[in-house]
């Protein structure tokens, strides 16, 4: 089936299997930022912005988004121009394999696009949805906490 | 439509979807229902609260977190941001987990159900809809879609998931107890401890006889936990004594 998606303000066509996930049309669509982690909902490593609100996109139905906007880590910075949030988790040391990242800079970006200074709690809150197994969760949080003061 | 196909309605499809994935077998049909905005509704009138079965956690949260406190800890509590962003109240209910987060509340405080098809509207109260682990006595041609509760005037109570973390745990045990001092009732309501929430009715008759004493024990002789991989029935049950305890130490004179 064919369908519309705005995909990081693009306006997309697509030819999908009714039976896909949101998760697996990203990435055969070359959005590869979009990581697979348990595909039940649990790890956040496929997490994406759907009208800008984060989701895990292994539990979205591509054809139940028909015309709807999605926003992918490829959306928010690239390696010549890094979104403050990103260069911030480098900063502080809180990227090793980077697996959990993408999902964790969109559920950081849709956070301080509603709340621009978060509490600490706020931004454990926020990122509960998301499992890290490398550097843990200190760096990450104070990452985003050193990019609130500069967004 | 459902009239006509053995399709299921999908809402936010955060435990569908990923029960279709374990299920390959099975052939899958949805009929997608999150974008109807009848099941969107979110109202409060004289005590009373309806919320639509489309209504997600988030939308709660957002526009409607003052009216009951204990259930928006226990919205809070459910999974994580991104499962609360498309995860809705009539997907909870229709799932029929055990361990479902919302549901001791609404059997506490006796929710309502509003079920439609094309037959027809019935109501039917929340505990009598649930018929067993992940069962329900829906129709295949109905779609669920209000839950209305009574907010009681005076109210005080406890709320408490048991799991092994904060975020996105299924509950070892939730408790919540609501004490009505205009009444002199108390409702008690268990999850994850049977295969439906468990009402304390017996308890809260012993309550209105003043034998309160007698509550705790009652407390373990009415659930009926199990042992799987999140917690040993014993536990299970320890908890739900202990849960009760605090509960009346809370608020009960000389307990």
């Amino acid at each position: 089936m064919q369908i519309e998606l705005t995909i990081n303000g693009k306006l997309k066509s697509l030819e999908i299997h009714p039976g896909e996930s949101l998760l697996e049309t990203l990435r055969k669509n070359g959005y590869t930022g979009v990581k697979y982690g348990c595909g039940t909902g649990d790890c956040g490593a496929c997490v994406v912005l759907l009208n800008e609100k984060p989701v895990n996109s292994c539990q979205v139905l591509t054809a139940a988004v028909d015309g709807e906007s999605v926003t992918t880590v490829e959306g928010i910075g690239t390696m010549d121009k890094p979104h403050p949030i990103q260069e911030e988790l480098v900063k502080a040391g809180a990227v090793q394999c980077g697996y959990c990242t993408p999902g964790v800079v969109l559920s950081a970006y849709a956070l301080l696009q509603t709340n621009p200074h978060p509490t600490e709690d706020e931004i454990k809150t926020a990122l509960d949805g998301h499992l890290c197994r490398c550097t843990g969760y200190v760096k990450i949080i104070e990452g985003v906490k050193n990019a609130a003061e500069k967004v | 439509m459902l009239n006509q196909t053995n399709a299921q309605p999908i809402a936010g499809g955060t435990d569908l979807l990923v029960q279709a994935r374990t299920n390959r077998n099975r052939l899958q049909a949805f009929v997608r229902i999150d974008h109807l905005t009848e099941l969107k509704t979110l109202e409060f009138s004289k005590n009373e609260l309806t919320i639509g079965a489309g209504v997600t956690f988030t939308e709660y949260l957002e526009k409607a977190s003052q009216f009951l406190l204990p259930l928006t800890e226990a919205i809070v509590l459910i999974a994580s941001p991104s499962i609360r962003n498309t995860a809705t109240f009539g997907g909870n209910i229709v799932n029929a987990s055990p361990a479902a987060d919302i549901l001791p509340i609404f059997y506490a405080l006796d929710a309502i159900l509003t079920l439609e098809s094309m037959r027809g509207v019935r109501q039917i109260p929340v505990s009598e809809f649930v018929t067993g682990a992940k069962k329900t006595s829906i129709r295949p041609d109905e779609l669920l879609t209000a839950i209305r509760l009574n907010i009681p005037q005076n109210y005080k109570y406890v709320y408490r998931k048991i799991g092994p973390r904060k975020a996105l745990s299924l509950s070892k045990v939730s408790f919540v107890g609501f004490y009505l001092p205009d009444t002199r009732e108390i409702r008690l309501a268990y999850g994850s401890v049977g295969p439906t929430v468990i009402r304390a009715y017996e308890a809260e008759q012993l309550f209105r006889e003043g034998r309160i004493p007698a509550i705790p024990d009652c407390i373990e002789r009415a659930v009926k936990p199990i042992t799987d991989q999140r917690s040993t029935a014993e536990y299970r049950r320890y908890l739900c004594r202990a849960l009760t305890q605090v509960f009346l130490s809370r608020y009960i004179k000389n307990f």
